[in-house]
């Protein structure tokens, strides 16, 4: 078990989907210590990062009904649940990937997802400015915390929203 | 006396790759119309790679499937290869093979236990088949993993890998990462045995069809790349000669072509290898089939998941067996040099669902003019079609429109098609 924290991006080199890639890198800028991976559309890949690690926060562009550059903070059980009847092996993201993970218990406790919302935006960039003081707020929570704390709700579909902080 | 007539849509056929629909009229209990319908837009890929040089065209077109990249990347490469009269050593062709024998683990390893296993385990998807069986979707998930892990070690990552250049690789695997990943193949070895044993007790439909198999007949054993392809009917066709046996042609309802082979349909994929080629597998192997009672060649469609099984187990054994002879007799350089020349080259390979065939016809600097890519999801569809007609009549198509599509969808998914890459996502209309 590695006890380190590690801050895993999701995401591809390239599009709107570079936003989990790019947050991870700017992190790791801002605090070099950082244990971070970069994951290229991982599908159910994802599980093997996430075994053997004690405490994981993946970062990741989402596209729900929020402003661009609204930040979420999910846990996975409130992925939605919704077509996670797996059409297609190509179809298998994060969602499907942690609900298959959650189904065998072979997720890490704490396991966080914080999620960007870039819906209508192509310039990764610029989501990420607008989330990038949430981002750091919640990362250094999740480093510092242990994650003791449990988020509270959003107003947005259920979701949790740390936009504008605890 | 009351006509009948029913017309069924099922907009959505589950676990499948890619985007697409069945429809089916049945009037007076005989199937008046039957479509497989691809209506993904068509991804132009043979046109936008004409004027990239020969190793853009590699990374290009390992875009086309997120599954099965490696595939599209060898055929590609042995097409210039041929066209530039570069002949790879041993040591290369080995290893290319090894890497290749990770896009079968990885592929069908995901296919058996997360898309075809609920059908025969009575859960609804993969996700209640891991709260109900989840030893299986964690033996999936592990095979799933070491074949991904098998892609990287020579390609850098297991989705679309960059590794693989025209006349070998951008650079060798370190001996010691090959070391160790010759101890995790062998070791997974039994439980790719138990696969195996566990796919023969699947209640898998018990049915015989007639169909005429193709794969390549590859050299190096059981077939992976090879220049000649080998019919069940006893033909034997250069790859070169591809075109004038294969003959594709449009449909109204799909935007993939479908192919037939001398004027019929076809199989290309697992079973069509297995019951081309099981007589080059490995004792251990043949061994095996006979304990779970698989009678070769197999006229049942379904065994197509038994095929995929056995194929697991093999290229867990050819990759280990590989990769301890590149450690004994290490490859002298990652690549060969060969010199850009107009002319047109033909490369093929085995991909995870079939075979794979590409022409390349270049300028004198080797820049592409023409290219053309058969995928095997293209060539099965007219046999799909065909199986949907037999097995939909013989199971009765007097059962409700719910049972039908289930049953429909199951034999489409036991197919494992790429919809995505022959040109994605299955909607099913039944009419009756």
């Amino acid at each position: 078990m590695n006890p380190t924290p590690l801050i895993i991006g999701i995401g591809s080199p390239f599009g709107a989907d570079r936003l989990g890639w790019l947050a991870v890198e700017h992190l790791q800028a801002r605090r070099p210590e950082l244990r971070t991976r970069l994951l290229d559309r991982p599908g159910a890949g994802l599980l093997h990062h996430l075994q053997g690690e004690r405490a994981v926060c993946l970062i990741d562009a989402a596209r729900g009904h929020a402003p661009v550059g609204h930040l979420y903070r999910l846990t996975p059980g409130e992925l939605p649940q919704e077509g996670l009847a797996l059409t297609s092996s190509h179809a298998l993201g994060v969602a499907e990937a942690l609900a298959l993970g959650a189904a065998v218990g072979e997720l890490p406790e704490p396991l966080w997802l914080l999620a960007v919302e870039t819906s209508g935006c192509n310039d990764p960039e610029a989501a990420l400015g607008i989330a990038w003081p949430a981002l750091c707020a919640a990362v250094d929570r999740f480093l510092d915390s242990g994650d003791t704390k449990r988020p509270r709700r959003s107003q947005h579909r259920g979701l949790k929203d740390e936009t504008k902080g605890d | 006396m009351t006509r009948r007539r029913i017309d069924i849509d099922v907009p959505t056929l589950a676990r499948v790759e890619g985007e697409g629909a069945l429809e089916l009229r049945i009037e007076d209990d005989a199937i008046t119309e039957l479509r497989l319908r691809i209506f993904e837009p068509p991804r132009l890929f043979e046109k936008f790679i004409e004027g990239h040089p020969p190793d853009d065209v590699v990374d290009m077109v390992a875009r086309i499937c997120g599954i099965c990249p490696v595939a599209y990347q060898v055929s590609a490469a042995r097409a210039f290869e041929a066209l530039f009269a570069i002949e790879l050593p041993p040591s290369l062709t080995g290893l290319r093979r090894a890497m290749y024998c990770g896009e079968w683990i990885q592929s069908h390893a995901l296919h058996i236990h997360l898309l075809a296993a609920p059908d025969f385990l009575g859960a609804p998807d993969a996700t209640a088949l891991a709260h109900s069986h989840p030893e299986i979707i964690q033996r999936g998930l592990r095979l799933q993993a070491l074949g991904n892990r098998l892609i990287r070690l020579f390609g850098g990552r297991s989705v679309h890998p960059v590794g693989l250049k025209v006349g070998g690789f951008h650079r060798l695997p370190e001996a010691d990462a090959v070391a160790e990943l010759v101890g995790a193949l062998e070791a997974a070895l039994p439980e790719a045995d138990e696969l195996v044993r566990w796919s023969a007790t699947l209640p898998l439909p018990q049915r015989q069809q007639t169909f005429t198999c193709l794969a390549l007949d590859d050299p190096e054993g059981y077939p992976i790349t090879g220049s000649t392809c080998l019919t069940s009917d006893g033909n034997r066709f250069s790859i070169e000669d591809f075109e004038s046996h294969v003959h594709e042609f449009q449909v109204p309802h799909s935007t993939a072509f479908h192919a037939h082979l001398d004027g019929r349909p076809y199989l290309v994929g697992p079973l069509a290898r297995l019951n081309l080629h099981h007589q080059r597998l490995p004792e251990a192997i043949q061994a095996l089939i006979n304990e779970i009672g698989l009678t070769l060649p197999s006229g049942n469609p379904f065994h197509s998941l038994t095929a995929r099984a056995i194929e697991i187990r093999y290229a867990l054994a050819e990759a280990a067996r590989l990769l301890r002879q590149y450690l004994e007799r290490p490859a002298r350089a990652a690549h060969i040099d060969g010199i850009p020349c107009a002319g047109t080259g033909f490369g093929a390979s085995e991909a995870p669902r079939g075979l794979l065939w590409h022409r390349y016809d270049s300028d004198p600097h080797g820049l592409v003019t023409h290219a053309r890519i058969i995928p095997p999801t293209a060539q099965n569809q007219e046999r799909i079609e065909e199986d949907l007609r037999l097995e939909l009549t013989r199971f009765g198509l007097h059962h409700d429109a719910d049972t039908l599509r289930r049953h429909a969808e199951q034999i489409i998914r036991n197919y494992d098609p790429c919809i995505s890459c022959a040109t994605h996502f299955l909607e099913l209309r039944i009419r009756r």
